[in-house]
């Protein structure tokens, strides 16, 4: 007892309520005939039950108020953060080029600083690791540790 | 989302700024993509970060809603997209709950009948955990159909219009959907027993 393959399209789109009234009315009258599409329509039925289940309680009072407030809160931090990184961009390159600066002097005496910035951003990092895998200078020179 | 008109958002040339627009959107649709988050099988919790998730998405993404798009289509769309993805992602994170041990953490359980006993109740939830979890198996594809057109109540066209779609194929995923849900049921089932 299996359902109509040439009824199927029909039988769904009725059961989601897509059909004219008149294919609403030949669906049914094909219905009272036919045991194999009335299951298949039962089990539907049964699964819309079961999903019903999932279906959530109502949005608690004050809820999207809480929700809207902190989604406030996050836009602020983000145009705060976005200053603050771009405060931090423009401090961390000036210390990078005083620093490029020092080590071209230092270079120069032969001596090296052991650190060039606190944390400075990724392509700071880069640079300076850049600067800090150059080659060794002539060891009597280098004596002044390096790490 | 033909349930309720959607407001379009204010003019940006008006003295209202960008922010005072998307939170004017948020409180006109924020109920109804919390709604879609739980629909989607997020915790309370975890829904309301999907919420902020998907509005965050908006915010970034508003100059490329097109005019003639309907408002609530496209915010369907970014708000689907993202919740499923969250969804996935803190499915990975927490470790399922085995089916069978009872737990209503998903808070769905509010929505019991009065004047239901405690075994009812506790057999509802099983049940619920059963179906959450034959859903959560199925293919994106045939899971997003499922959710906009039995728990959103969405029409073919407008499900068609949110996912891009043909409404021919919506209809043929909805139709295969159901097999594959059926299907999975019948084997979680079994394995309870
Ligand atoms: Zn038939």
């Amino acid at each position: 007892m299996s359902a109509c393959r040439r009824w199927q399209d029909r039988l769904g789109a009725w059961f989601d309520g897509e059909v004219s009234p008149l294919e609403a009315a030949e669906v049914r009258a094909h219905l009272i005939d036919c045991p194999g599409c009335r299951a298949q329509v039962a089990a539907w039925r049964r699964q819309r039950e079961d999903l019903g289940l999932l279906q959530p309680g109502p949005v608690p009072d004050g809820l999207v108020e809480r929700m809207a407030l902190r989604f406030e809160a996050g836009l602020a931090a983000e145009v705060r953060g976005l200053d603050r990184a771009l405060r931090l961009w423009t401090a961390a390159a000036a210390v990078l080029l005083l620093a490029g600066l020092g080590l071209l002097l230092a270079g120069r005496n032969g001596l090296l600083p052991r650190e060039v910035a606190a944390s400075p951003p990724r392509d700071l990092d880069r640079a300076v690791s850049e600067i800090l895998n150059r080659p060794e200078p002539a060891p009597a020179e280098a004596s002044e540790g390096r790490r | 989302m033909s349930r309720r008109r959607p407001q379009p958002p204010p003019s940006p040339s008006g003295e209202a700024g960008p922010d005072s627009r998307l939170l004017a959107l948020f409180r006109d649709y924020g109920a109804r993509v919390y709604g879609l988050a739980r629909r989607c099988g997020l915790d309370p919790e975890e829904a309301e970060d999907g919420v902020q998730e998907v509005f965050l998405k908006v915010q970034r993404r508003i100059d490329t809603f097109r005019g003639e798009a309907r408002l609530s289509t496209w915010l369907y769309q970014v708000a689907l997209h993202t919740l499923l993805d969250h969804r996935r992602r803190v499915s990975r994170q927490t470790r399922p709950v085995p089916l069978g041990v009872l737990a209503d953490e998903t808070g769905e359980i509010a929505a019991r009948a009065p004047g239901e006993g405690p075994e009812e109740a506790a057999a509802i939830e099983e049940r619920r955990r059963l179906v959450r979890a034959a859903l959560d198996r199925l293919p994106r594809k045939f899971r997003e159909v499922l959710i906009l057109r039995e728990l959103e109540g969405l029409s073919y066209r407008d499900i068609a219009r949110i996912l891009g779609v043909a409404q021919g194929t919506v209809e043929s995923r909805i139709f295969r959907g159901r097999a594959r849900l059926g299907r999975e049921l019948r084997r979680l089932r079994e394995d309870l027993e």
